[in-house]
């Protein structure tokens, strides 16, 4: 039976072969340390997988019901604002990213949401901009 | 000389300019804190960029306001709605809540800031005090002692968060080896980074904080929905709980503060540990321990005085040594490190100034929140009426700030929300995230202290085994590790045993 702490083991494992492998191929004062790392945490995600995690009151370790949608529609439209705001630039992304993504969790109020979106976009923009003179991704717009 | 470098410190912190960033970082921090799902980990990853463009001394200060502020602001959401604005203010809501109900939120909201104030007041004076003592020591450590300084504060925090030992030593490791990737610190040789551009300097720990525990975060705040149910902040009343009150509660909050200091002094348990560990010690020394959880003032005193006792102790092995005892810590070397400051005795030699200011504000910061906390109270618990679904977008939008302003960098950006994934995959398999933070900031300074006594070893013509026993306080480290392990392991294994006897 493959519980999630077992799957995460096998990751583990596997990216730990991977590292080692690509390893041998360095000079050995420089991987001495990262091979001995990866030795050591091979050795306990073959433990986590042997004994299948930790097994606490009421059930499986790492057993909890993920609401996906959610998170997938946080995680995909985070990604299209990063990519955004390096070709349209930080304020016009942001704006548009707030809007969308306080409406896809269900923000129902639609004044809210753009006094929202327009007042961070705008406030963001003048403290870290203009204020505190730190940069921000620059695109066709600003 | 320490007084020399007090007074020197002083004319750094009282300046309008320096005064002006430190009461910034409180209220910053304090209104943070008071939001439910916002830790004091996360208010610092997240402000962390408003220091960038600072001065090392401005930012430093800043950053301290920011912690102080946040852990106490945590307690306003737990006493009015049960729900902790920080994990550090969990055990506030047992009696801190239980009072609301009895229609004493203000008096409860007062107790926490006054405990809170004494708690934070304390520590602030012993670590201005205690760690330049322990500076002095740390200034004997060599490579030997370092790496097994290093390899102790690993272990004990990987051993002591999080529910499995295995799991903590899985991400210290990970840490550890995300840590090796890039320029070798020695030899310049480039360690796993597959030819991308990005990869030559390593990920930016400050880059990998804000993924870890902002963009994780926001998702576990999406996954409940975007939409409040309809809170109700309950009526307040007067705040100030009265000074016959506070000096019967005395003994309690300075019991409880040095509780906070001593568990905060050690790597590992940070505030949320040292609050649950008040709270029992008053209910044990009380002489009516029934009443503890129905609403009483020594129940909300005593997790405040103690989760803010923390703050100071546990910055005396983050600034002598370098090494952070928790998350909060680690995401203030961050801060520092950005500043181009190396944490460790060199800062109370080389940088006393600025170290000492930062030491000094901490003690600013008590009457700053606490003046603030003891004003706007009413207005700071309306953050907590703050939806999920607009608190998730800001931590994105402030997340994304913060990991392209280090590097200007999109790449940056990429990393951060790629650390967030495997912050929330390790959160839903139980796995704690402090270690490998720790192992991210503490493997270079693992490996370069290894090479160095390597290299002594050899030029001794000795085995590096028998280098290191013959170094006292590496022996004292390595057999410190090997028994606080062992007795973690001999620990959950036994609490397993009487957990499956008791299903």
């Amino acid at each position: 039976m493959f519980s999630k702490d077992r799957i995460a083991a096998l990751i583990v494992l596997s990216i730990c072969s991977f590292l080692l492998i690509v390893s041998l191929s360095y000079p050995a004062e420089v991987s001495r340390w990262p091979q001995a790392l990866l030795i050591l945490l091979g050795l306990c995600s073959l433990h986590l997988l042997i004994t299948g995690g930790l097994k606490l009151k009421g059930g499986d370790a790492g057993a909890s019901k993920i609401p996906k949608l959610r998170i997938i529609l946080l995680v995909g439209v985070s990604i299209v604002y990063i990519i955004c705001i390096g070709v349209i630039g930080f304020v016009v992304s942001t704006f548009g990213f707030l809007l969308s993504m306080t409406y896809l969790l269900g923000i129902k109020n639609k004044y809210y949401i753009l006094a929202t979106s327009i007042l961070i976009s705008a406030f963001t923009y003048t403290l870290f901009w203009h204020i505190l003179r730190i940069g921000l991704p620059r695109g066709i717009l600003f | 000389m320490m007084l020399e470098n007090i007074a020197q410190g002083a004319s750094v912190i009282f300046t309008p300019y320096n005064i002006f960033f430190c009461w910034l970082g409180s209220s910053a921090g304090l209104l943070l804190g008071a939001t439910p799902g916002i830790s004091a980990t996360m208010s610092i990853a997240l402000l962390v960029p408003m220091t960038f463009a600072l001065s090392p001394a401005t930012g430093l200060i800043m950053l301290g306001g920011i912690y102080c502020g946040a852990i106490y602001g945590g307690s306003i959401a737990s006493i009015l709605l049960r729900t902790p604005g920080t994990p550090a203010s969990a055990a506030t809501v047992y009696d801190g809540y239980a009072m609301t109900q009895k229609g004493e939120a203000g008096k409860a909201l007062g107790l926490a800031i006054s405990a809170s104030v004494t708690g934070g007041f304390m520590s602030a004076l012993v670590l201005l005090f205690a760690a330049p003592q322990v500076a002095k020591v740390a200034l004997k450590f060599r490579s030997a002692e370092m790496f097994w300084l290093v390899i102790f504060g690993l272990t004990i925090v990987a051993s002591v968060t999080g529910k499995s030992i295995v799991k903590g030593l899985i991400t210290a490791l990970l840490g550890l080896v995300l840590a090796t990737i890039g320029m070798h610190p020695m030899t310049g040789f480039m360690r796993f980074s597959f030819g991308f551009a990005s990869l030559y300097d390593g990920i930016p720990f400050i880059v990998a904080l804000i993924g870890l525990f902002s963009i994780s975060q926001a998702m576990v705040l999406v996954e409940r929905g975007g939409e409040e149910k309809q809170v109700t902040v309950p009526r307040i009343g007067r705040v100030f709980p009265g000074w016959k009150l506070l000096y019967k509660l005395k003994w309690t909050m300075i019991r409880s503060a040095l509780i906070g200091i001593g568990i905060g002094a050690v790597p590992g348990p940070g505030a949320t540990i040292s609050a649950f560990v008040a709270y029992d010690q008053a209910k044990r020394l009380s002489k009516t321990p029934e009443k503890f959880g129905t609403g009483i003032p020594e129940g909300v005193v005593a997790p405040e005085a103690a989760n803010n006792g923390v703050t100071g102790g546990s910055l005396i092995p983050m600034l002598t040594l370098g090494i952070p005892g928790n998350e909060c810590t680690a995401a203030l070397l961050g801060g520092v490190m950005i500043h181009g400051l190396i944490p460790g005795p060199k800062l109370f030699t080389q940088h006393a100034p600025i170290t000492y200011a930062f030491m000094l504000s901490m003690i600013l910061n008590e009457l700053f929140y606490s003046s603030f906390g003891f004003l706007f109270v009413k207005y700071l618990a309306k953050m907590v009426l703050i939806p999920r679904g607009i608190l998730a977008p800001v931590i994105v939008v402030l997340s994304v700030i913060g990991s392209y302003a280090i590097r200007c960098s999109l790449t940056d950006v990429g990393f951060m929300l790629g650390m967030g994934l495997l912050g929330y995959a390790l959160r839903k398999l139980k796995f704690p995230l402090v270690p490998i933070i720790l192992g991210m900031i503490l493997g270079p300074l693992a490996e370069e202290n290894l090479a160095r006594s390597i290299t002594i070893a050899h030029a001794r013509g000795t085995n590096l085994l028998f280098f290191f026993i013959i170094n006292p306080i590496a022996l004292v480290f390595m057999i410190i590790t090997g028994l606080s392990l062992g007795w973690s392991i001999y620990k959950r294994a036994t609490t397993e045993v009487i957990s499956e006897e008791g299903l």
